[in-house]
């Protein structure tokens, strides 16, 4: 079946046969006139199947991942826009961004401020939300594709703050220099192998670095280390450009 | 002695990076950052010098003394070597 969708304020028709990736996308279903299409083949679910890591995955759930890898092509040829692997939310008003390795806990470390700041913090998206450059400004959106605990809106958030995250045993945020910026960003992003789309993408993720604050954020599991990253980030959330 | 096709030389925020593009860039699947110095033998490099020229390039530019310019220009040539870089 065909189904228009609007994600990162992105129409996009999208052909797909499985109810599952239907019913996990149906939040972004839209009305409006698609802007491109695009369609799943055998060929795409088998690549998929290849590049999980994971043994035994369902086709249903491939074709979901597959959509996704459609959309972020045309997406970083077309517009300003990239995907960044992080966990995001929006707080006072500004996005915060936890990014780090498979397996740190930026989403259990994300828990620990919607434990901490209950209503204040709103989930953006646990795992693969989408940044878009519109007028010169940075925004994080929420998008289907949201990681295990399929946490997230249908919202658009400007970006505030970037925190590189790593385990610790006592909390503590600090500046960090830009070669690790640089390279750990380059390793959460889906790189464009085409010169020119690398070309677009250095360019955005120059741009991004200068808008947002980033951060060397190291935490413990312990309630207060949201507080410790909140105390040190605050100043530059609701910030103007 | 030649940069490989297929590099994208980029300043990003305030540092030089050079990334893969192309077919080499599933192969080559990392990132090296520069300094300004690095940054100027690179662009040496991409134009065909020798090792000789880039430590010439390197003495005049920088007034430095030549064991110096030469370590220097050593050190980052075989850095690119070992990272596949340059075609010999």
């Amino acid at each position: 079946m065909i189904v228009t969708f609007k994600i990162a304020d992105i129409v996009f028709s999208a052909d797909i046969r499985y109810r599952y990736t239907y019913e996990m996308m149906r939040e972004y279903e839209s009305s409006e006139e698609p802007e491109f299409f695009v369609a799943v083949t055998d060929e795409d679910i088998a690549h998929e199947r290849e590049l999980s890591p994971y043994e035994g995955i369902s086709d249903p759930s491939l074709e979901f991942t597959a959509v996704y890898r459609k959309y972020i092509d045309v997406i970083m040829d077309r517009y300003d826009a990239f995907f960044f692997h992080c966990s995001s939310i929006e707080v006072d008003g500004g996005a915060v961004m936890f990014t780090a390795k498979s397996g740190t806990g930026k989403s259990t470390h994300r828990r620990l401020w919607t434990q901490r700041y209950g209503d204040r913090v709103r989930i953006i998206n646990d795992d693969k939300p989408v940044i878009r450059r519109i007028d010169g400004t940075f925004y994080v959106y929420g998008t289907p594709w949201k990681g295990k605990e399929g946490f997230g809106e249908n919202i658009r958030v400007p970006a505030r703050a970037l925190c590189f995250l790593s385990r610790a045993e006592e909390n503590s945020i600090g500046p960090i220099d830009t070669v690790t910026v640089i390279s750990q960003l380059f390793n959460q992003t889906v790189r464009p192998t085409d010169k020119k789309l690398m070309s677009n993408l250095l360019d955005l993720l120059d741009g991004f670095i200068r808008q947002v604050d980033c951060y060397d954020l190291r935490v413990n599991m312990n309630p207060d280390a949201a507080e410790v990253a909140y105390e040190g980030i605050k100043k530059g959330l609701s910030n103007e450009d | 002695m030649k940069i490989k096709d297929g590099f994208l030389l980029r300043r990003f925020a305030d540092e030089y990076i050079v990334v893969a593009v192309g077919d080499g860039a599933e192969e080559f699947n990392k990132l090296i950052t520069l300094n300004a110095v690095g940054k100027f033998i690179y662009d040496l490099l991409l134009e065909g010098n020798t090792r000789d020229g880039v430590v010439d390039a390197v003495l005049e530019k920088y007034e430095i003394d030549r064991a110096t310019a030469e370590r220097d220009a050593d050190v980052f040539i075989s850095g690119l070597r070992n990272a596949g870089l340059l075609d010999e």
